[in-house]
Order: C-alpha cells, then sequence, then structure tokens
C-alpha cells in the first residue's frame, strides 16, 4: 500500500510538542525545529517523518512525484502518543538529556532484545522518573535504543538490586539485524 | 593454437562459458584476457567507506581496532578502508548498524567521486538500490540540497530504505518508478548518478555462477533499458548539468558503445573524471573504432586495479533537452 504524506494536522503538531518537550531542553528543542521538517506518512498506520526543510520545500513544490518514503521514520503515531523508531531515537539522543549508558557486556546483550539489569548502568540520567521512557547508550554515548525505566535511581544503586531488571528494552538497534533487511 | 581453440582451454581450464572467453579475447586480445581470468581467481579485498555523517574515518579506525579489526587506509580513497582481519562479522558490530560504515567494494566509490557532489545540489540517483552510492551521496551533501532516488523493484526498495536510515539520510525522497518515463515528471537535476543495471560481467571474481552463463540474451535487452535511462536521464539534467553514468561490466556493448551512441543523439561532452590511474576507454572494439572523446571514459580492470571489472563516463548536458 502506498503512502500519502502531508503536512501535520494541529492535533499531530501538538502530539510531537508534548513528544519534543519530554525529551528536550528549551534550547535543544528550539534549534532542532528550526533544522528539521516533520511530515505525516499515512497508510496502514500513521508514521511522522523527519527531514530537511530543503526536501520538505522541494515535496511541496513537486507533489506529483508521490514518494515511497522521505526522511527518516521518525515514529508512529498510536492512541495520542508517538512510539519513537529507532531513526527517531538516535535523532534526539545527541541533544537528549535523558540518557541511560550502559557497560560494553550489556551492549550487546541489549541488541539480542535483552532487557537491562541495574549492575550494567553507568550513568542514570537525573529528572526520569520509575516508568519513564529513556534512550540507552553505550559507553562511547552511540544510540543503543529506547527503554523504560523500572527502577529508580536510588533502587538501582542498592548493591541488593544488581541482579534486577532495571530497564525494559522496548526497541533496540538489533532490529536491524533480525527485521530491518 | 588458434584462438577459438584457446578460448576452449581457457573456458576449460578456469571454468567460464565458452562465449565469454571468445567475447573477451576479441575486446581486450589473448594476453590480457588471460591476466584477467588469473586475476577473477583472486577473491576482492574487502573494503568500508566510512560514513561521515556518524563518524570521522579516525574515530571509525580507533572503535573497529578496539573489536578486533584490521583496517589499512584504502590507496583510493581517504575514507575508505580496507579489511584485513576480521573477528566477528562486520556487519554485526554496533558502529556499522548505526550506519557508520558502509560495506562496499573499492570501485563502486569512483561514480560517486566523479559526480564532485556539493551540499546544496538537486541529486538524483536514477537506479539507487541498495543504496551503497546513494548513501555516499548523501554524506557528501552533508544532509543539505535533494537527493531523490528511484528505483523500481519493489523488494530492493526495502534494502534502500533501510541503508538510507541506517546511515542517518535524512535530505532524501525515495520513488519506486521505472525511471525511463521519469522525465515525463519534467523535474530538472543539477546531477544525477546512472549506475545502470548491467550484465555485472565485471563481477566474476564476487559471482562464480556468472562465468557459467551466456551473457547474450542479457545484453540486448540490457542494453535498451541502458539506452532508455540514458535518454531518460539527459532530459532530466539542467543546462549544464552533469550525468555519471557507471557499470560493474568490461562488455564494451554496456560502455563505450552507449557513450558513443548518446554522443550522437544528444548534446553533451565527455569531461576528464580526474581519477588517478584509471585505464581509459577502450578506442577500439574489433572493427569498430570509437570517437577519440570515448578515452575520456574510465576503466577499472582485475588485473590492473585489483578491484572488480568497472565503467565509469562523466558527462555535461549543453543544451537542455525538452
Ligand atoms: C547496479 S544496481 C544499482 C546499485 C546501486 N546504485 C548501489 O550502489 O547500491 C541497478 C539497479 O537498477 C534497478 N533498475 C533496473 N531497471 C530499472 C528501471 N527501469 N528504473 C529504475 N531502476 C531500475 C535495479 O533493480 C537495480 O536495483
Amino acid at each position: 500500500m502506498s503512502l500519502v504524506f502531508r503536512e501535520l494536522t494541529n492535533e499531530e503538531e501538538t502530539i510531537l510538542q508534548t513528544e519534543l518537550d519530554y525529551w528536550l531542553e528549551e534550547k535543544e528543542l528550539l534549534s532542532f525545529k528550526k533544522e528539521n521538517s516533520f511530515l505525516i506518512a499515512e497508510g496502514k498506520w500513521c508514521e511522522l517523518v523527519i527531514t530537511t526543510k530543503n526536501v520538505e520545500r522541494f515535496f511541496k513544490e513537486n507533489a506529483q512525484i508521490s514518494p515511497y518514503s522521505i526522511g527518516i521514520t521518525f515514529g508512529e503515531i498510536k492512541n495520542r502518543k508517538i512510539l519513537l523508531s529507532l531513526g527517531g531515537a538516535e535523532e534526539l539522543c545527541t541533544i537528549s538529556r535523558k540518557k541511560l549508558r550502559i557497560n560494553e557486556t550489556a551492549e550487546q546483550l541489549f541488541l539480542y532484545q535483552r532487557d537491562i539489569l541495574s549492575k550494567s548502568i553507568i550513568g542514570y540520567p537525573t529528572h526520569v522518573n520509575k516508568g519513564q521512557k529513556i534512550l540507552v547508550t553505550n559507553p562511547q554515548g552511540d544510540c543503543l535504543g529506547v527503554g523504560q525505566l523500572l527502577l529508580s535511581r536510588e533502587e538501582v544503586a542498592r548493591v541488593e538490586n544488581a541482579e534486577k531488571i532495571a530497564v525494559k528494552n522496548l526497541k533496540d538497534l538489533g532490529w536491524y539485524l533480525r527485521k530491518g533487511k | 593454437m588458434k584462438n577459438d581453440n584457446i578460448a576452449t582451454v581457457l573456458a576449460r581450464e578456469y571454468g567460464y562459458h565458452i562465449g565469454i572467453i571468445e567475447r573477451f579475447i576479441s575486446y581486450f586480445g589473448l594476453e590480457t584476457t588471460k591476466k584477467m581470468l588469473e586475476a577473477y581467481n583472486v577473491p576482492l579485498k574487502k573494503t568500508i567507506r566510512c560514513n561521515t555523517l556518524k563518524y570521522s574515518p579516525q574515530e571509525l579506525l580507533e572503535r573497529l581496532e578496539r573489536k578486533g579489526f584490521q583496517l589499512e587506509k584504502s590507496p583510493y580513497y581517504d575514507l575508505g578502508f580496507v579489511i584485513l582481519a576480521e573477528p566477528f562479522p562486520l556487519g554485526a558490530t554496533t558502529e556499522y548498524l548505526l550506519g557508520g560504515y558502509f560495506i562496499q567494494s573499492q570501485a563502486s566509490w569512483l561514480p560517486v567521486l566523479a559526480l564532485e557532489v556539493q551540499p546544496g545540489e538537486f541529486i538524483i540517483d536514477f537506479a539507487a538500490a541498495p543504496g551503497g552510492k546513494a548513501t555516499h551521496i548523501a554524506q557528501l551533501m552533508e544532509n543539505q540540497g535533494v537527493l531523490l532516488c528511484l528505483e523500481i523493484s519493489r523488494e530492493r526498495m526495502k534494502a534502500l530504505r533501510s541503508n538510507l536510515t541506517r546511515c542517518g539520510v535524512k535530505n532524501v525522497i525515495t520513488k519506486r518508478m521505472d525511471s525511463t518515463s521519469f522525465w515525463e515528471l519534467n523535474i530538472k537535476a543539477d546531477k544525477i548518478l546512472l549506475d545502470a543495471p548491467c550484465t555485472g560481467e565485471g563481477l566474476m571474481a564476487v559471482d562464480l555462477d556468472r562465468r557459467k552463463k551466456s551473457v547474450k540474451s542479457d545484453m540486448e535487452r540490457l542494453n535498451e533499458i541502458q539506452k532508455e535511462l540514458f535518454a531518460s536521464a539527459l532530459h532530466s539534467l539542467k543546462k549544464g548539468g552533469v550525468l555519471v553514468y557507471s557499470t560493474c561490466s568490461t562488455a564494451p556493448e554496456e560502455n563505450e558503445k552507449v557513450i558513443e551512441w548518446a554522443l550522437e543523439e544528444f548534446p553533451i561532452e565527455i569531461l576528464e573524471l580526474q581519477i588517478s590511474n584509471i585505464a581509459p576507454g577502450l578506442q577500439k572494439v574489433v572493427k569498430e573504432e570509437f570517437q577519440p572523446a570515448i578515452r575520456k571514459t574510465g576503466r577499472l580492470f582485475p588485473h590492473l586495479h585489483g578491484t572488480e571489472g568497472f565503467f565509469v563516463c562523466k558527462i555535461q548536458l549543453e543544451e537542455e533537452i525538452d
């Protein structure tokens, strides 16, 4: 089924703004929005794509093209929320502070869809709470995917929790090997 | 021994279809054919191109070395590396999954380098999947300007999209279509890459099955498509725009002869390639002699360059075509 590309409705703009407000501080948010453009790719699902201002302009001037894809999929809009894609997570990763760093052993396991144990965490972000989403990175800061916090910063620090699952794997880069080919 | 007897001997010795050997001998002569066959028995070196949208070449080198890979800089390109030791598959590192590099032969870099990509341009890749060259173009555009990728195959479209995403390419639109009719959209680009569908006759070291197949039946069909794609591409260029045409074939039918045909049909000029060590295009094939300008096209040979057999040609459009 081919996709139809269009601008965001007001409601979709609000959904995007809420998502970006969660991941980014004000300054980063402003420059991120200035540098990028967002469009909706509508088909079986409603996808949000991220591209450049130039491409958006080109697309509007050449609507006869009816593209197969534009830019990178940023996420899927479902139940008035955005489910970040790997591409979306990576776009945010360099500028978001909501990043959890894990060690190299856990990196390999995470890429095999495994959750993250407390003992594997080498950097826990501030300003996030249990139940919230975080971007998962390796020691070098590369974006490995998206996780959901099951334990708080204090709980992770406790020795008795070392073997407990601290982060649930929501999406990881290993997807490219499993399905993305 | 007469050449046809020699052809039979060589075909048997190297495991090729006799027709391929006969064609090689008639185009390149016996001595070069022997050298080519010998060179095709040496596996190609595995090479990667660093994606500068993600890492600098130095950072990539350090990261992969830390994981136990051994690499050396490619003599052809400062963003390219030759892999000397691979402790585990190159396609399974975090750096690969993050689009930090593309596993790609050294010859594949040349058409993109010949394009002399500038960041703000509007560039079309006329036959884009799986995206090896498109992702290369995008990184040289620094994610600016507009890159339009066309591809006919539904299946290969998925790999194209996945590679573009993995490599962090945001300045791109992909479209599934038969590019022979792209000109009908009346959209004019600064530059076009036509990495044409071809017999793949230069890939004998990579794909051993090809050695046994006669290319004759494919050649005619592909030749038609190559010319149609060429014409459509020229119609889709601005005045002064640049088209780079390439194939992974050594067959003059898909290379010099296509260019010779285009020179007669369209207001174009062949530009110098500015690629050191590249062999010039053939001036003569059997009894057919080409225009002198054909020498400005370029060839890579397995026995001379240690790559697959490859052809590249850079063309400028002098007058816009309606
Ligand atoms: C040599 S491959 C391109 C490789 C690509 N440039 C890369 O570097 O990854 C040729 C491609 O042209 C596509 N193709 C063949 N005929 C086509 C047509 N008429 N229109 C568009 N694409 C076509 C094939 O499906 C194939 O993917």
